[in-house]
């Protein structure tokens, strides 16, 4: 039995780390797409020779992301009902995740023994943060009309499980290890260093629970929503306002893309063709289409 | 009182019936201010004449269109929802749709369904609130049509996680029409906390009709772009049809200005080749001829083009079908080009800025990347410059800038237009919201030109009533007839469809509500003008 | 696409009675299409606009500018619109035998 979760746990880790470089490597192999834009004010295109002028720099773009992401500004303006159970789950989530790794850490580098009831309070209060939020998200979910709309079932019993991996956490801090962040430190170095093999075999029962609830999240974390904002914001504000420059790295691209064939197959293009071949062609008079 | 409403699920799209999905009635729609707010409520559209129902696909609303026929027998049906999924599957692959392959991807897959974006759709509110134009309504059941027959074990998994969907041909006829609910306008997309964008999602489900199926309607491809590419404008103007035009023109300056002057046309080596809608030599000649005054009163150096393709700056491929777009780009960028000129300047068209300007530009390579802008910076430098003798107290009458969505929103060109009319309209004031927030005229992605069976009614009551909403809102402390009133449009569609819902609300005849482009009130600004510029007759 | 009658003939017309087949036009399915639009009988004044749009039609196979067609039969946009109630694009067109406007206008 605790060979499974040993298994489900370290596979687990694996096929995290694995999906994610899969995924990171999607993105950056993506094609460059078409310039698609959406300005929140005044752009460059408000001057003349707006080619020569400098768009916004990294920085700007990046701390903007890090502003959204921390305090969820875009809901806080858009949606600001919804925006404080968001709140409120996202900073306990935030906190708790940071919480595990400096549990991690603190389990290798210093005395067990001198940790204090500090890490206790910042455990139990990012904990209380997102079982609350989780609960109004759920809450406001099932009741709320415009919230109700769409929502896949399926995404109700994520939550229930959601709330339950935290009880899971709760129960095997408080309950099993009582409280106390020593013992709690000295499993968590055990399971990290290897120190007692056998003991691992031979897991307590929460926390091997927990655990394996954990391990249910590190596996569901790469199909989940959470991926799709880093990628969306590694992918520049919205939808990457760049200019395509002489000689620029966008027109290198979209240079290999024009070769590649049409396979659309409307009377109006010639399927088969490339693009570059399609696109300055006039296209063949309008083809009666026999289907319609 | 209101009867309740059926509940429309995302699953009723399938439903293999002919009756439309619903039924707008006149007390669902969002009332309107004064002067229209105690008026006889009229339903929306008229119902399809029994013929046009029984040829026609109409069961989305009972509106069409598309005019899309409805398949002779079920061998048909089967094979059409082949090809919408045939379709489905290049719109998802990178390679088949790189052109906005990462955008699609992203909006399918960030959308939380927290419906944030509801309230910010012109449609979906002015409608009353109607389900099926939710933004996220069309986007869903697409995702759920991916995720069932698209990805791998769909079928199983789409049943474990509840969002089952049936794909049949009611869905494929009632989405085609669904994607011509949306005017493109994002706001949505700028609403969405997640920037997940619904407008996309709905260009792109156009695309798949367009380029995979070749349904779109009649006057965006037949008589849009492939007119353009078989003749050289969306308006069927020719060469020699353009030169009477120019001819014309130059009588109107005359009559107007004074002065008899040569429009410079095809002159090589301009700095700027000025490109107009070709709309507007049809319908609005005196914007183009605004535009001439302006230009000649500036003393630019500037140009014309009668050459095939070099007097038309639309390109309808921007809302429904990237290789009609990309066509119409390379051959427009062509002609200045071969003119030698230094820019290539849009004049008073939305979607061409935005076509042109942004979404081409990566398409436009080496020689073909050439300076293209937008005439506001330039008109603002001659207003706002000094470049011009202007009088205010010409433009002494309230004028209301509509913001239109495609170089507003779209593109970030917020204030040039709005510091040459703080200039030169002592009476100017602004819509709410406006600016980027601005709502959509109604007419946008092609709505304003769609005018078949009872589309034009359902855009009119419809997707345009919001902006009729702010104009009376802007106007409400000046409503008497005895003052003569400007909405400025400076874009072509949004003209059109402005003017359809002052025309069917009777809003110049009772209220003297008018509406123009922007050019026009420069040149009604200018002390050198013979007579007054704007006419005030109805256009 | 359907049929009608018009001026004795069969002329196939589209969804909004612009009739498909230009050659086919004459005066009397000129007079036909009028009553389609409200016109109860066409005056001179009629006659002016319908030949005016007719000539530029046959010349460049459009209708011409709105404003043209104003100072050319010497009319204003609103004697226009109390001629043909549709305006000129969609009542004095469809009259005069063209085919609907097309593009941004």
């Amino acid at each position: 039995m605790g060979g499974l979760i040993l298994f489900i746990f370290y596979g687990s880790i694996l096929f995290f780390i694995l999906t994610t470089a899969l995924r990171v490597k999607k993105c950056i192999d993506a094609p460059v797409h078409l310039h698609w834009e959406l300005y929140k004010g005044s752009s460059i295109y408000e001057s003349t020779e707006w080619w020569t002028k400098k768009e916004i720099t990294f920085g700007e773009k990046l701390w903007s992301m890090v502003l959204d992401l921390l305090f969820l500004r875009e809901f806080y303006h858009r949606n600001r009902r919804f925006w404080y159970p968001l709140y409120l789950f996202h900073t306990g989530l935030y906190l708790l995740i940071l919480w595990h790794a400096w549990l991690f850490i603190r389990a290798v580098v210093a005395d067990i023994e001198t940790a204090s009831i500090f890490g206790w309070v910042w455990g139990t209060f990012s904990t209380l943060l997102t079982f609350i939020g989780g609960m109004a998200i759920l809450i406001m979910r099932m009741r709320d009309e415009e919230l109700k709309v769409h929502y896949p079932p399926v995404h109700y019993v994520k939550w229930v499980f959601l709330l339950l991996t935290l009880i899971g956490g709760v129960y095997a801090v408080d309950l099993h290890f009582k409280s106390s962040i020593p013992s709690l430190l000295k499993y968590v170095r055990e399971q990290v260093t290897f120190a007692d093999f056998e003991h691992k075999l031979r897991p307590a029962p929460a926390p091997a629970l927990h655990v394996l609830f954990a391990s249910v999240w590190l596996i569901y974390l790469p199909f989940s929503h959470v991926y799709q904002l880093f990628f969306r914001y590694y992918h520049y504000l919205r939808w990457d306002d760049v200019p395509n420059r002489k000689g620029g790295e966008i027109e290198k691209r979209v240079r290999e893309h024009l070769e590649r064939p049409v396979t659309w197959s409307a009377p109006h293009i010639q399927s088969g063709k490339q693009w570059r071949e399609v696109a300055s062609e006039m296209q063949q008079p309008p083809i009666l289409d026999s289907n319609r | 009182m209101k009867a309740k409403r059926k509940k429309i699920r995302l699953q009723d799209i399938s439903l293999p019936t002919d009756e439309p999905l619903i039924t707008i009635r006149a007390d669902d729609l969002m009332p309107l201010p004064p002067p229209l707010a105690r008026e006889e409520k009229k339903d929306p559209y008229p119902s399809l004449s029994e013929e046009q129902k029984k040829r026609y696909e109409s069961s989305l609303d009972g509106v069409s269109a598309l005019s899309l026929p409805k398949p002779r027998n079920k061998e048909e049906e089967e094979k059409l929802v082949e090809r919408f999924l045939r379709g489905l599957e290049k719109l998802l692959s990178p390679n088949d749709n790189w052109l906005f392959w990462q955008p699609l991807i992203q909006s399918l897959e960030s959308c939380v369904r927290c419906q944030t974006c509801s309230d910010a759709c012109p449609v979906y509110l002015s409608s009353g609130n109607q389900e099926i134009y939710r933004p996220t309504y069309r986007s869903e059941i697409l995702r759920r049509i991916i995720n069932k027959y698209i990805k791998k074990r769909g079928k199983i998994l789409s049943k474990l996680t509840g969002d089952d969907i049936e794909l049949n041909w009611p869905t494929v006829a009632r989405l085609a029409e669904l994607a011509y609910r949306c005017s493109l306008c994002r706001r949505c997309a700028q609403r969405c906390p997640l920037g997940s964008d619904n407008g996309l999602i709905g260009r792109e489900l156009r695309k798949l009709f367009s380029q995979e199926m070749g349904i779109a309607p009649k006057e965006l491809h037949e008589s849009g772009t492939v007119q353009q590419l078989r003749v050289g404008a969306s308006t069927g103007i020719s060469p020699e049809a353009f030169q009477g035009m120019v001819e014309f023109m130059e009588d109107e300056i005359e009559e107007k200005w004074g002065r008899r002057i040569k429009i410079p046309v095809d002159k090589e080596g301009s700095d700027i080749l000025l490109i107009h809608n070709s709309g507007e030599f049809m319908s609005w000649i005196e914007n183009p001829v605004a535009f001439a005054i302006v230009f000649e009163a500036a003393g630019l150096s500037w140009t014309l083009s009668s050459e095939i393709y070099g007097y038309e700056a639309t390109n309808y491929g921007t809302w429904y079908d990237d290789v009609q777009l990309a066509r119409i780009s390379l051959k427009q960028v062509e002609v200045a080009r071969k003119l030698k000129v230094k820019k290539m300047v849009m004049a008073e068209c939305g979607h061409a800025h935005k076509g042109l300007i942004v979404i081409a530009d990566r398409i436009l390579l080496d020689e073909m990347n050439f300076p293209r802008e937008s005439f506001l910076p330039l008109l603002e430098e001659l207003v706002c410059g000094g470049k011009l003798e202007l009088d205010p107290q010409k433009n002494n009458f309230p004028v209301t800038l509509h913001d239109p969505c495609n170089f507003v929103r779209l593109m970030g060109i917020v204030e040039p237009q709005r510091r040459i009319l703080r200039k030169i309209c002592p009476q100017f004031r602004e819509m709410e919201p406006h600016g980027v927030e601005n709502y959509c005229c109604g007419g946008g992605s092609g709505f304003a030109i769609m005018s078949s069976m009872n589309f034009k009614e359902w855009r009119e009551n419809i997707s345009s009533r919001m902006k009729l909403k702010q104009i009376l809102e802007a106007f409400n402390d000046v409503l008497d007839p005895g003052i003569k009133k400007y909405v400025c449009a400076p874009c072509s569609n949004c003209k059109g469809a402005i003017r359809d819902i002052l025309a069917s609300n009777g809003l110049w005849e009772r209220h003297s509500i008018y509406y123009g482009g922007l050019v026009e009130l420069v040149a009604n600004a200018m002390v050198a003008m013979k007579k007054p510029f704007i006419d005030w007759e109805w256009h | 696409m359907a049929k009608a009658m018009l001026g004795g003939i069969e002329i196939e017309i589209d969804e909004d009675g612009f009739i498909q087949e230009p050659d086919k036009w004459n005066k009397e399915v000129a007079e036909d299409l009028a009553k389609t639009e409200n016109v109860s009988g066409m005056t001179e004044e009629h006659w002016k606009v319908v030949n005016y749009l007719r000539d530029y039609y046959l010349k460049f196979g459009i209708a011409p500018p709105v404003r043209m067609l104003c100072k050319q039969t010497g009319n204003d946009l609103k004697k226009i619109y109390q001629l043909f109630p549709s305006g000129p694009a969609k009542g004095a067109c469809k009259v005069a035998g063209l085919p609907k406007p097309t593009g941004c206008v």
